[in-house]
């Protein structure tokens, strides 16, 4: 039994000579390794070695696998280990075996068939654990991580079943702890949820992996508020770094809402797979279209919708060229996805700045007679552009009114009165804080072109007249709060075109003075934090603020009530809404829930032992 | 200072030329949107204007007038629907 284990020392010695050794040295070690052989064969040990060999070379490929292969996606490691198992291991294996003289070549032939056969299924299963164990990083680096996909492929098909399953608890093991917490980006998440899909739409075209893995993605996804936004602020990407997403978008025969989990008459129809679980909606998962995926993350595409509107008007709204072929494009992609009447309140959108187009070309056109009037006695050029659109079929829009400086406002009024004679009966009415204005400031030592929000460009037209303005009369004159005013004052301070003086005095700066370079950067952005438009969680409270002295006044005279109770009442009392842009009662329990416990923040209901009452002043 | 403005984009909403939140006394619709068979508004789904002053979307009041039941009648005070055509006529 000695002679064994120093054998083996030996052997482990030799065996990790790879590249680098010379010819020369390797043949050497070849040669004396083969007579070692042939001398434990005369001493009747080479049987008794089979164990401890199998377990060495079974340690070899782990370690192997361990080595060369662990990290590695970029390269086909799968080929490159199984020519390092025929080309390295098994001539060993060769010489152990023919150094027993009295074997045929044959039967020589057949015992390393044998041998490489358990051997590969090993090293499979070790590959197949080290791949699974890395899925999640696979998944990360797809679509670079290809090949590593392919190899697992190629390994599962030759395992049992059982490997799937060890798949699914390691990928869900490695979401959980690394992707579905907090600290992780909603975007980042989707985008992992995507290449996830592209992964096992690979591995598994039935999808019942996918759906195994999907589950706590959908219930993770759906707690992150903002999870609607951005997928829909990837679609609407102008640089288009989700184009693959885009293209996603498109490739779909029927809208989502029509697609039925059985069709009678497809030939091609195959049962769900044995393993199935009782989620699985072979329709979605077995063609494992990533956009339908991720839209079934939420309960209805309402919410969808809604964003899409919301983020097609900002789009939309901060546009002067009026040019909306962009826009266009993605309207199909999206009428494709969630039906034509369902996005034809988006349609009406688009429609109205192509329209914008023709009404803005007539009324500074010579087409119009009042401009045709007018241009005989002053060749003034009409600065004001409009966007005319359809109040009822747009977001929520927010926005102060205030005074704009007398020139535009004449030609607002003229403007309106071009837009009456190019549709009769028909009015404008100024969303004075929307739109954006091209200015040029001439000042003593530099001359500046800024391109702002209607208020800026008013708040700077007011400091051509006096160059100090006291915070109130300023928002006395333009007829706005101070306190907004007070905020947008900062705008052109941290531009270093105003300077605020104490007593909430603004001077303009004629020559420019040294800025705090910190002040500069912290300011880049200010101007595009300003929303214009209504979240959509500010949509909602609206919508409940209808109900609310409805639900004030039956908690006072009925007494506390559970959620559900009022929910209830709600539901049967609430009438739809009937105008075309606003959708029915349809709010759920949640938002209802998030209203009430707003209203009891607010102080104005109290919450005790899971009654809502009412406040009694 | 001189501030030159080179171009002021701005924002409007249209609003037909009647009573403020007033809607069809047919379809329930305000002015501004359009009658239940239209999607678009405006232009394509204009108002009518009768000499009984009431205003309705002209297809709205059209369908109406199909019904039998309208004997040709305004629906809001049985009057004989005749067409106003002085605000019509600009609509032509």
């Amino acid at each position: 039994m000695e002679l064994d284990d120093t054998d083996l020392e030996e052997f482990d010695v030799e065996l990790p000579l790879e590249d680098g050794t010379k010819l020369e040295d390797l043949n050497d070690e070849i040669e004396a390794f083969s007579k070692l052989c042939k001398q434990m064969h005369s001493l009747d040990l080479i049987k008794r070695t089979n164990d401890a060999l199998e377990e060495f070379l079974c340690d070899e490929i782990e370690l192997r696998v361990q080595n060369t292969c662990k990290g590695t996606f970029d390269k086909p490691m799968l080929r490159h280990s199984t020519k390092w198992l025929y080309s390295t291991l098994y001539p060993w294996l060769q010489i152990i075996f023919s150094s027993n003289s009295q074997l045929s070549h044959e039967s020589i032939e057949n015992r390393l068939v044998a041998w490489s056969k358990r051997l590969n299924y090993h090293f499979c299963m070790i590959f197949c654990d080290s791949r699974i164990s890395e899925l999640f990083d696979v998944i990360v680096d797809f679509p670079d991580s290809k090949i590593a996909i392919d190899d697992l492929i190629v390994c599962m098909r030759r395992l049992d079943k059982d490997y799937r399953y060890r798949l699914v608890e390691s990928l869900h093991a490695a979401f959980r702890k690394r992707l579905l917490i907090p600290g992780a980006g909603t975007m980042d998440i989707i985008n992992t949820y995507i290449s996830t899909i592209k992964c096992l739409r690979l591995l598994d075209s039935s999808g019942v992996l996918l759906e195994k893995i999907t589950g706590p993605f959908r219930n993770y996804l759906r707690t992150r508020e903002d999870a609607a936004r951005c997928l829909v602020s990837s679609w609407m990407d102008e640089k288009n770094n989700n184009n693959e997403l885009i293209e996603e978008l498109g490739r779909t025969e029927e809208p989502i809402d029509n697609q039925q989990d059985v069709r009678f008459n497809d030939d091609n129809w195959l049962p769900d797979p044995m393993d199935a679980g009782p989620d699985y909606k072979s329709s979605i998962y077995r063609s494992a279209d990533i956009t339908n995926l991720l839209v079934s993350l939420f309960d209805t595409t309402d919410l969808i919708i809604k964003e899409i509107q919301n983020q097609m008007a900002s789009y939309l709204l901060t546009k002067t060229d009026y040019d909306t072929e962009k826009e266009l494009t993605k309207l199909e992609l999206f009428k494709l996805r969630f039906g034509e009447s369902k996005m034809s309140t988006t349609e009406v959108m688009i429609k109205d700045i192509s329209d914008s187009k023709r009404i803005d070309s007539f009324i500074l056109g010579n087409d119009n007679p009042l401009r045709r009037n007018m241009s005989g006695s002053s060749s003034e050029v009409m600065m004001l552009h409009g966007t005319v659109i359809s109040r009822l079929f747009w977001p929520t829009l927010k926005g102060e009114d205030f005074d704009v400086p007398e020139q535009i406002s004449n030609e607002m009024v003229k403007y309106d009165e071009g837009f009456q004679i190019f549709k009769p009966r028909r009015k404008l009415q100024w969303l004075k804080s929307l739109g954006k204005v091209q200015i040029e400031l001439e000042l003593q030592d530099r001359t500046l072109e800024f391109e702002v929000a209607p208020i800026y460009a008013t708040i700077i037209h007011n400091f051509q007249q006096q160059d100090k303005w006291n915070l109130v009369d300023l928002a006395k004159k333009i007829k706005i709060d101070p306190i907004i005013l007070k905020g947008k004052m900062n705008f052109w301070s941290d531009r270093g075109i105003l300077k605020e003086l104490p007593n909430d005095e603004w001077l303009l700066l004629e020559t420019a003075e040294e800025v705090d370079p910190s002040k500069r950067a912290f300011a880049s952005n200010e101007e595009n934090c300003d929303n214009i438009i209504q979240s959509l969680a500010e949509q909602k409270a609206e919508e409940f603020k209808m109900y609310w002295a409805y639900i004030e006044n039956m908690l006072k005279n009925l007494g506390g009530m559970t959620l559900e109770k009022i929910h209830n009442i709600l539901c049967s009392v609430a009438e739809p809404t009937t105008s075309s842009s606003n959708s029915s009662f349809d709010n759920n329990l949640e938002d209802l829930k998030s209203f009430l416990n707003q209203m009891v923040v607010e102080d104005k209901l109290e919450f005790q032992g899971g009654l809502y009452k009412a406040k009694i002043n | 200072m001189r501030v030159k403005v080179k171009r002021w984009h701005g924002v409007a909403v249209w609003r037909w030329d009647v009573p403020n939140e007033e809607v069809c006394g047919i379809c329930r619709v305000p002015f501004d949107g359009c009658c239940p068979t239209c999607k678009t508004p405006g232009d394509d789904c204009s108002l009518i204007w009768g000499e009984c002053t009431h205003v309705f979307h002209m297809h709205c009041l059209l369908r109406w007038l199909q019904t039998e039941g309208s004997r040709g009648q305004c629906p809001m005070d049985r009057r004989t629907w005749g067409i106003n055509f002085t605000k019509l006529f600009f609509l032509l």
